[in-house]
Formats: structure tokens, C-alpha cells, sequence
């Protein structure tokens, strides 16, 4: 008698439990509506083609004349796409390279675009404020193929403007001319100011529209009780800025082992000698596979860098989390 | 009176700081919009001027040759300006509002699985099936290859945006508000649209300049699904001329009897010409998104 | 965490469920469209039958170029009304752009099974060695004498079985130059304003003297490029297993056919403590291995020498290209290999309804010089005229409307007319020349030997991002062989250069024994 209680109790629970989705469709009819064109696009453009990573245990081949049957009678091969990737002795180089410019990137990229937010909110005189923000935003439209022209055109050993033209006037002497594509010490410093240069205009807008989105009645609250505005910037403007950063943040993290390969590859010019400091998963896939033409092994090193970065968000999301469950991502 | 002087002066920084903001502001402006003058100087500049005596931001020898090159016949860079304003301006709007609905429910704190959801998007963002199988859902599965929806449809939801959306929706949309709104008896829907879109107005502005800079500069989206030529935007034939540009200017002994074609391939300028040709019409609108950038929005205001 | 698990786990089977029911969908497609393929085996019939009766098809063809011409709807419509009473096809003809444009959407095509007919395909655009191996194109071989027996004739033994897999004829190269020798191309205005005298180049180090005269005499000239892709690595005329990026080839000159890594030949070390011996006397641009567009300077009259791969009226063809004369000096002797044979051809899809009209289309294409002209040239009247028999002039609604300007790529070389420009007297005089090279030239040990790479392409890969990273400076004399060199060969042993080498070796002496 008693046990059967529970289990009936224990069904019941369940129950309740299942028809929760159901009964929360029912209430949220219109929430679920709205969220349907959205979940319709992701599940077309997204989730159908994702069984495609299976191609990445395969060694894809053709058979017939559609591709079901050549993906079903590609055999299937294990890991071995992956080996590529194992089998240079650079492995290490290239991942320990993404991985720290990412780091700088995502660290600069906050904290200057989040400073040129705060202070264009601050500077007296829309018209100039929004200049500035303005021209900030110019060099996101200059595609990476020009960025690398006008990087040579300062850089170049022959014909550049920093070794031709700036440093004899400020009377360097023609032997101690640096050479800036035969030098990889100077690459991380050059890559993360071109990139910090490239974007901050971008990044910036996100955290401008946010303080413009602050309510400012805190504001004038603060100024009754008489707090500075470097005060109210501490206490108010960075505080509700916080979850931005966190989310923008958190998402960079997912992709720390992509690198824009614009940067890496144009901007540098694919330069062998530089390659201790910038070589990149990406470049480094792209070099060595460009003349396979294999499905299987670009799969492969997608899904690598898909799953790396997977596992660093979840971490990282899950510390946000226990800090602070509002901020975290899900 | 004397209690608004006081908060006019707390309200600023000091003209000190203010005088250093500007200078740091003016020089970073600088340091943004001398190389875009540069790329302009250089795209009206003569080819082979460039080659022998370098980059010059004012013409040594003016030529307009990089354009005429670039637009070569003038016919189709109109209509795909035209096309590409086109998609630019449906496909910014069908995606704001798309993103915003999702965005909004799932920034919901009563909603029960706004966490489940927001992982379903934040997880397309990481995974991707390659390029085969998205290629096929479109020319197999879809058949919209080779039609406008191709330019449209696979950048409608962005998980990048969705969650800084549903960021903005979280600190700009008291729950109060919404709360008594549900009092006052207003469906769910009409909540949405009067009273949470107009709080969540500077971070929609920005997802939506995103987004219009995200059409304007597909080229990736026609490269893979457009093949009828009168259905290309500009930034798609811009795309090809540059890489066959930068093709044919490295390829060796390949491809033999391209004499001709290298003879006039203005390669340096015309690289600016293109450039300059892509910017235009999106530095104009950028003023239109910015004015929703300014400070002074009170949700106050709103209510009231 | 765990409830993340789970959805992953749900979103996967929902995929895969997904995947299936579209799957089985077309595999019905699939069934069908067996029908047609085993209709090849006993195509023979169904051919001799439909001499009478073909259906009408429409034939898809992708090739790379300057893009679709404005004109090509009505050059087409000329092509179909010729094609039609013949072969009752019509012609589709796109043209895609150079480099990823081509590329990409034919990549995507091809791993997608998407439905085409004919594409081009080569050693350098949707790689031949790379796709027909895999299955993505239909084997010919038993087709050609039944659908192109003219066509085989006329490329000879020789083109076939160099351009063939394992055997197997996947493409029908374009009948054209089909060997190649190194030399230099030199700056003809700059030697003769400095008293240089050509004729005394016989080997690559003879031109030094000249470098050194230009050195002193003409500031802000290169006297000698060589760039990454345009390198002058390739004078020691190696021929490569798998392409430049990865090490392993035998020597040129046929004189064996045993494996060697050619980076760390006696040669390969001669030639490159030379380039850097030239580099540090200032014979080479300090920035060589960061220069993209080499033909920039070329066209400035910046430079004076340079390698290049030559053929009959190469520097002819240099000179109208930059605007600069230029005269060529032969130091290989003229060698025939797979990469020739293989430079440009055309391809049925495995994914065509009807291989066999694609096949009949391509004999046409081949022997007949109305067709071949027409879709080279566009509408005579209109698009050019005639200024001989053979020479034409293109007029201005060809340069805005119809002007591939590809007739290498097309169908056969030999058929085409040639350009009122050009320095011969007629086509025939020039194509003449051509077939006098082809026939000059010594065929390779290892004539249609394909790598298959397969077995060790993980290897492969490592090895070729390797290249990249210490070729540049070799090839362009920046880096000293000396301390460059040996770190280059340890880290290609390191990642698995000898598996590499000794499974090259083995598919040459199979491919030795099989002959």
C-alpha cells in the first residue's frame, strides 16, 4: 500500500513534470510564437547541416550521382582526418598562437572599447562626439586585402614609409633600419594594433548604445546626493555595463580557437620566417590543405576548433554561473 | 537655481578631463581617417605612377582609369547597387524584428525555458555542419539558390546578436514594467511592440547597423548560391574583380594567353577604387542609426 | 550541464532522422538515376540506336574565366542551332571568375553531387589529381572509342596516357602545347641600353655578370625576381610527385626514376646558397618573399630577369601582357609530364544525366573549327571580323560582349584562329611551331604517373604548411642555406618525410613495372 502510494505520487510528479512544456506552450502561446520565425531559420540554416560533421570521420569519396550515396558508402575512418593535425610538429606553435591573441584581443578589445564609450558619453559637444565616433568606424569598412596593401606601404623593407621616409629623418642610420617582414618578434605587437584598430570602431557601438540605454533618472539621483561624475561612472555606468561585457565576453571565449584569417594571412603576407608568431590554426589548415581538396580533413580541423572552443565556454559559463546566474549565457 | 549649477557641474566632467578626451579622440580619428584618404588618393591616381614613386595621398598623376576598370560596363554596377540597397534595407528589417521577438522571450525571467532556448542559439554560433551540407539545404532542400531569398535567408538570425539583444532587453526593460503592463490587461504581444520596443530602441539601432553592414558586405552568400548574373550585388562583383585581380597578378605559367587581360589589369588602384566604391553609401547612412546612439533616453519618459 | 548533454544528444538524432528522411527521398532520385549510368556499360547500343533518335538534352558546362560575357545568350543560341541537328543538345554554357570564385562554387558542386554536365578541371583550378582519384568525374576510357574516336586520335597516345589515372582517361585535355622547358625572360630595352649580350646565357649562373652590371647602372631596377609562386626554384626543372609544396620528385631530366627529397639535393643547396649570395649583393629585392603581385613590377619596367616557364613565343606573349619587350633564354631542354598533359581539360561529371551526349559534344568541340571558333570567339561580324583567312581582329562589341580570351582552355588549340596582333604570319604558322615543340620534347620516365596520396595525406598536409614556412626565404635568397637548410630538412623528417618519400617510391616502381 505504502509503496504504491509513492509510486503513484512518483508518476504523478512525473507527470506534472512532462506536461510542463506543454502546459508552459499553452500559457506562452504568443511568447512561443514569437520566438517560431527565429527557431525556423536556425533549424533550416543551422541544425540540418549539422549532421555534416560526420563527414569528419569519413574519407569522402564519390560513387554515384547524389550525395547520400556517396556519403553512405565514403567508408568511415575513425579519427584519421584529425592526424593532419597531430602529425606536424608545429601543433604546439599554432595553438599556443591562437590562443594568446585571442586573449589579447578579447582583453584590449573590452577595455578600449568600453574606456571610448564611457568618455565619448562624456565629452561635451554632440557634434564632435559624434564625429569621432564616426571616423572610429572607418577602418571596420576597409576590407583586409586593403589593410595589407597600406601595412606594406608603411612596412615594406624596399619601398615602405617607415623605412624610407620616417625613421632617416629622425636620423636612423640605413644599417639600423629594421626589417619588419624578417623580424617575428615585432608580429604580435604589429597584429594587435591593426586588429585593435580595425575594430574598436565596431566593438564600441555595442557599449555606446548601452549607456545611452541607461536610464537617467539614476544619474540624476546620483548628482542630487551630490556624487562626481567619476563617481557615477563607477557606480553607475560600469556596473550596468557589466552584463554586456560579461555575454560579449563569454561568446568571444567560444571562438578562441578561430582567428580571423584575414589578419594572419593578408595583413602578414603569409611571410614563412614570421610563422613562430603568426601562425594560427587557421592559416595553418589553409596552407596545408589548400591543394587536398578534402572534404573530410576540413571537417575535421572545424570541428577540432568547434569543440575546443565548446568545452572553454561551458567552463566558463559555468563559473559566471555560480558567480552570478543572471549574467550567464543559459 | 543653485541646487541646478551644482548638478550641472557634477552632471560633466571637468574641462580638464574634457580638453584630454578630445585629444586622445582627435587622435585616434586621425590615425582612422588618414589611411581612408590615402586609398582615396591612390584610387585616382595613375597605375604606373603607383608602381614607381609609391602610395601619395594627392595624385601625382590623376587617372580615372581604376574606376572605368572597375565598372567597366556601367549598367550592371547600377542595378547591383540598386539590388544591394534593396537586400540591405528588407533584410536589416525582417531580421531586426525576428532577432528582437526571439531575443525579448528569451530575456523574460518568468519564462521558463528562456535558458534552453538561449543555448539552442548560442550553440550555432560554436557547431557548424561544414559547407556541403548547408550548401544542399539550400540548392536541394530549399531551392532558393539562384533567387533574392538566397541573399536573405541564411542571414536572418545571428546568435552573436541574439544574445546582445536579449543583453539590452534584460538591463533597459524593468520587469516592473512589463509586470504592470500584464495589470493593465495588454496582451503579451502589444507589450512587446509599446512599451518594450521603445526602451530597447539604442540597442536595436545597433544590431540593426550590424546587420545592414552584414548584407552590404555579403559577397559570400552570392558566391555560393548565385549563379544568373543579373541577381549579383555589388559587393559580389566587387569580390570578383579583387580576387581575380589578386589571381591573375600572382598566377604563373598557368593560365597562358592572358596577355591581354593583364595589359590593362590596373591591380594596385584598382584594389582602391573598389574599396572606396563599397563605402560610400554605408557612411551615409550611418548618421541615421546614430542618432539613436545619444545619451538622454529616460525610461521616465517613456512611461509618463 | 546535464541538460545541455542531453539537447546535444536530442539535436544530433533529430539531424540524423532529419537527414534520413530527405536521404531516402532522393535515394529514390538516387535509384533512378541508375538507370542512366548503367546505361553507359551498354551505352554502345543505346548509341548506335539514337543515331536516329536522341532526345533533346541540355548539356551544363562550367569553365573559369573572365566571367559570363554579356553577349553569351546570343552566342549560344548560334552554338544550339549548330549543336541541334548534329547532337539535338543545347549548350549552357558559365563562365566563373579566376581563383575562388571558380573554385569554390565548383567545390561545392562537386562534393554536393549537384547535377552538371562538363566543368573544367586541371593541375591548378578543381584539381584533376585530386578529384578524379576520388570519383567526382566519369571515366572515359571505354567510352572514347565509341563517342570520341577522332578526339583520341588526335591527342595521340602520348596525351592519353599522360593525362590518364591509374590507366584511366577522367578528362579530355585541351589539344595544345603540351611540354615545357625553364629559362630566363630578360628586360631586352635595359640589357641592350647596358651592352648586354644574351647569347652568352647558357646556364642559370651565366646571367650573374649581367645582374651586376644592372646593380651598378640602373638604380630601382630588380635585377633578378623571384618571388613565392613565380620562384626561380623551378630552373632545376624537378618533377614533383604531388605539386611544388611538397617535397619529393625525381630529377627532370629523366635520368632515373628514383625519389629524392629535392629540397635537400646538391642542387637544390648550389641554387640556393647562389639566390642568397645574390640577395646580400643586392641582386634581389630585400622584400621578395612578401611581394603578392609580381606582375606589377614587371609591367613598371622594374625588373630586368626573372625564371618563367617558356614555350614557343612566351616572351612575345610577356611583351603584349606588360608593355615591356622581352626576350626569352632557353636552359631546359623542352620535357613532356603529366603536368602538361593535365594543364587544361574538360571533365564529365559523375553526377551528369547523360555522359554520353557530354561526350559527343566534346568530339565536336574538338574537331570541328566552326564550333571551336564560335565559342573562342563569339559571331564573326559581330563580335570580330577577318583580316586573313585565319587572323582576326576583335571589334569593340566583342571587347564589351564576347571576348573569353581563353583559347588554350577550349576544345583544340590547333583549330583556332589567332590574333591580327600576333607575330605570325598566320595560325598555321604558329601552330605549326607548337606541334614542332610538342614533338621536340622527351617524354618522362614517369609519364602519367599520378601520386596518389591517400595512403599518407595526412603527412602531406604537415609537410606542405612546413614548406611554407621555410621556402619563402630559401627561394628568395633571404635565408642562409647553411643554417636554414638543415632545420627546413629536420622538421620535414619530423613530420613523417621518409613515409612520405618511401610511399612515392613504391607507386613509382609499381607504375615502372606495370609499363
Amino acid at each position: 500500500m505504502e509503496s504504491s502510494l509513492t509510486t503513484k505520487r512518483g508518476k504523478a510528479l512525473k507527470s506534472v513534470h512532462k506536461h510542463g512544456f506543454l502546459y508552459e506552450l499553452k500559457k506562452n502561446k504568443v511568447l512561443f510564437l514569437m520566438m517560431l520565425p527565429a527557431l525556423a531559420v536556425i533549424l533550416v540554416n543551422n541544425y540540418l547541416p549539422m549532421a555534416g560533421v560526420l563527414i569528419a570521420f569519413k574519407n569522402f569519396k564519390y560513387f554515384g550521382r547524389n550525395f547520400f550515396e556517396n556519403f553512405f558508402k565514403s567508408k568511415w575512418v575513425g579519427l584519421e582526418n584529425f592526424e593532419f593535425f597531430t602529425a606536424t610538429p608545429d601543433a604546439f606553435t599554432i595553438t599556443r598562437n591562437t590562443l594568446l591573441y585571442n586573449l589579447a584581443f578579447i582583453v584590449i578589445g573590452l577595455v578600449i572599447s568600453v574606456f571610448f564609450a564611457i568618455i565619448l558619453n562624456e565629452i561635451k559637444g554632440k557634434y564632435t562626439s559624434k564625429f569621432y565616433q564616426a571616423s572610429m568606424f572607418l577602418p571596420y569598412f576597409m576590407s583586409w586585402i586593403v589593410v595589407s596593401y597600406l601595412v606594406f606601404a608603411l612596412l615594406s623593407e624596399e619601398q615602405g614609409f617607415v623605412n624610407k621616409s620616417l625613421l632617416p629623418m629622425l636620423g636612423v642610420s640605413a644599417d639600423a633600419l629594421p626589417t619588419w617582414y624578417g623580424d617575428p618578434g615585432k608580429w604580435p605587437i604589429i597584429l594587435t594594433l591593426v586588429n585593435t584598430w580595425k575594430f574598436t570602431g565596431y566593438n564600441c557601438v555595442v557599449y555606446v548604445a548601452a549607456i545611452a540605454g541607461i536610464d537617467q533618472e539614476y544619474y540624476e539621483a546620483a548628482t542630487v546626493d551630490g556624487a562626481s561624475r567619476f563617481y557615477q561612472i563607477r557606480k553607475i555606468t560600469i556596473p550596468l555595463l557589466t552584463p554586456l561585457m560579461v555575454i560579449l565576453t563569454l561568446l568571444a571565449v567560444g571562438r578562441v580557437f578561430y582567428s580571423d584569417f584575414g589578419l594572419f594571412f593578408s595583413v602578414t603576407r603569409n611571410v614563412g620566417t614570421l610563422f613562430e608568431t603568426i601562425g594560427v590554426i587557421d592559416t595553418y589548415v589553409y596552407n596545408a590543405l589548400r591543394n587536398l581538396n578534402d572534404v573530410g580533413m576540413a571537417s575535421a580541423a572545424g570541428l577540432y576548433q568547434s569543440l575546443c572552443g565548446f568545452i572553454l565556454v561551458l567552463s566558463s559559463n559555468l563559473i559566471v554561473r555560480k558567480i552570478d546566474p543572471d549574467k550567464a549565457l543559459f | 537655481m543653485k541646487h541646478n549649477e551644482n548638478s550641472n557641474t557634477l552632471n560633466t566632467v571637468s574641462p580638464f578631463w574634457n580638453g584630454l578626451f578630445h585629444v586622445i579622440f582627435t587622435l585616434y580619428s586621425l590615425a582612422c581617417i588618414i589611411p581612408l584618404l590615402l586609398v582615396i588618393g591612390v584610387s585616382f591616381t595613375d597605375e604606373k605612377t603607383v608602381v614607381t614613386s609609391g602610395y601619395n595621398f594627392i595624385p601625382k598623376v590623376f587617372s580615372l582609369e581604376a574606376y572605368k576598370w572597375v565598372v567597366k560596363s556601367g549598367d550592371a554596377i547600377v542595378r547591383a547597387y540598386g539590388l544591394s540597397i534593396m537586400i540591405t534595407i528588407v533584410g536589416t528589417i525582417l531580421s531586426v524584428s525576428i532577432i528582437a521577438m526571439f531575443a525579448y522571450v528569451i530575456s523574460r525571467k518568468d519564462f521558463k525555458y528562456r535558458n534552453t532556448f538561449s543555448f539552442i542559439v548560442f550553440f550555432t554560433m560554436i557547431f557548424n555542419g561544414g559547407l556541403v551540407p548547408w550548401y544542399m539545404v539550400y540548392t536541394n532542400f530549399l531551392h532558393i539558390n539562384d533567387t533574392l531569398l538566397a541573399y536573405i535567408i541564411p542571414s536572418l538570425v545571428n546568435a552573436w546578436y541574439v544574445m546582445i539583444m536579449r543583453t539590452f532587453f534584460q538591463t533597459n526593460v524593468p520587469d516592473s514594467i512589463i509586470e504592470s503592463a500584464k495589470i493593465d490587461g495588454a496582451g503579451e504581444f502589444r507589450t512587446f511592440i509599446q512599451i518594450v520596443i521603445p526602451l530597447a530602441k539604442p540597442g536595436l539601432a545597433t544590431i540593426a547597423l550590424f546587420q545592414t553592414l552584414g548584407f552590404w558586405n555579403d559577397w559570400y552568400l552570392p558566391l555560393m548560391l548565385i549563379e544568373n548574373a543579373k541577381l549579383y550585388n555589388l559587393q559580389y562583383i566587387l569580390y570578383k574583380t579583387l580576387t581575380a585581380i589578386q589571381y591573375l597578378a600572382t598566377a604563373s605559367n598557368m593560365t597562358q594567353g592572358t596577355a591581354e587581360i593583364l595589359a590593362k589589369l590596373p591591380s594596385e588602384t584598382a584594389r582602391m577604387a573598389m574599396c572606396v566604391l563599397a563605402i560610400g553609401p554605408i557612411i551615409l547612412a550611418y548618421p541615421f542609426f546614430q542618432k539613436y546612439f545619444v545619451k538622454g533616453l529616460t525610461v521616465g519618459a517613456v512611461k509618463g | 550541464m546535464q541538460k545541455a548533454k542531453r539537447l546535444i544528444g536530442l539535436i544530433l538524432v533529430l539531424c540524423l532522422a532529419v537527414t534520413f528522411v530527405v536521404g531516402c527521398g532522393n535515394d529514390d532520385g538516387a535509384s533512378n538515376s541508375t538507370s542512366p549510368s548503367t546505361s553507359t556499360a551498354s551505352g554502345s547500343s543505346v548509341a548506335a540506336d539514337s543515331s536516329v533518335v536522341l532526345d533533346p538534352v541540355e548539356l551544363k558546362w562550367y569553365v573559369i574565366g573572365n566571367g559570363q560575357p554579356k553577349d553569351m545568350d546570343a552566342v549560344l543560341a548560334k552554338v544550339n542551332d549548330y549543336l541541334k541537328p548534329k547532337i539535338n543538345a543545347t549548350l549552357k554554357l558559365s563562365i566563373f571568375t579566376w581563383g575562388d570564385d571558380f573554385e569554390q562554387k565548383m567545390g561545392a558542386k562537386v562534393a554536393s553531387g549537384e547535377e552538371f554536365d562538363i566543368t573544367f578541371t586541371s593541375n591548378w583550378a578543381l584539381n584533376y589529381l585530386q578529384n578524379a582519384p576520388k570519383g567526382a568525374f566519369v571515366d572515359l576510357t571505354p567510352m572514347l572509342d565509341q563517342y570520341a574516336p577522332q578526339t583520341k586520335a588526335l591527342l595521340g597516345d602520348k596525351v592519353i596516357k599522360g593525362a590518364s589515372i591509374d590507366g584511366k582517361l577522367f578528362a579530355i585535355p585541351t589539344n595544345k602545347e603540351m611540354a615545357h622547358n625553364w629559362g630566363f625572360l630578360i628586360n631586352k630595352d635595359l640589357a641592350d641600353k647596358n651592352g648586354i649580350d644574351i647569347s652568352t646565357i647558357k646556364k642559370f649562373e651565366d646571367i650573374e655578370p649581367a645582374l651586376k652590371i644592372i646593380k651598378e647602372k640602373e638604380p630601382g631596377v630588380e635585377p633578378f625576381q623571384t618571388v613565392v609562386g613565380e620562384s626561380a626554384y623551378r630552373i632545376l626543372d624537378f618533377e614533383k610527385m604531388v605539386d611544388d609544396n611538397v617535397p619529393g620528385a625525381i630529377y627532370g631530366d629523366g635520368r632515373d626514376t628514383k625519389v629524392i627529397n629535392d629540397f635537400d639535393s646538391p642542387e637544390a643547396k648550389t641554387l640556393f646558397t647562389t639566390l642568397h649570395n645574390w640577395f646580400k649583393a643586392g641582386y634581389i629585392r630585400k622584400d621578395a618573399d612578401t611581394i603578392t603581385d609580381w606582375q606589377a613590377n614587371r609591367k613598371a619596367g622594374k625588373v630586368f630577369s626573372a625564371v618563367a616557364s617558356l614555350k614557343p613565343g612566351k616572351d612575345g606573349e610577356e611583351s603584349v601582357s606588360s608593355g615591356i619587350n622581352w626576350v626569352q633564354v632557353d636552359i631546359t631542354k623542352p620535357m613532356a609530364t603529366t603536368r602538361e598533359m593535365t594543364g587544361a581539360m574538360q571533365a564529365i561529371s559523375k553526377s551528369s544525366k547523360n555522359p554520353e551526349r557530354s561526350l559527343m559534344f566534346l568530339e565536336l568541340f574538338n574537331t570541328d573549327p566552326e564550333l571551336c571558333n564560335l565559342i573562342n570567339y563569339g559571331i564573326e561580324g559581330t563580335h570580330y571580323t577577318k583580316v586573313a583567312d585565319t587572323k582576326i581582329e576583335v571589334t569593340q562589341a566583342g571587347k564589351d560582349g564576347y571576348n573569353p580570351g581563353t583559347p588554350w582552355m577550349f576544345g583544340n588549340q590547333f583549330n583556332t584562329y589567332i590574333y591580327d596582333s600576333e607575330k605570325f604570319d598566320s595560325a598555321t604558322a604558329k601552330w605549326d611551331q607548337f606541334k614542332a615543340y610538342n614533338e621536340s620534347a622527351t617524354a618522362s620516365p614517369i609519364l602519367g604517373f599520378t601520386f596518389n596520396s591517400e595512403p599518407v595525406k595526412t603527412k602531406v598536409a604537415a609537410l606542405t604548411g612546413i614548406k611554407k614556412q621555410f621556402m619563402p626565404g630559401l627561394e628568395t635568397g633571404k635565408s642562409d642555406p647553411a643554417t636554414v637548410l638543415p632545420k627546413f630538412i629536420d622538421k620535414l623528417k619530423a613530420a613523417g618525410l621518409d613515409d612520405v618519400l618511401a610511399e612515392m617510391q613504391k607507386q613509382v616502381d609499381t607504375f615502372s613495372a606495370n609499363k
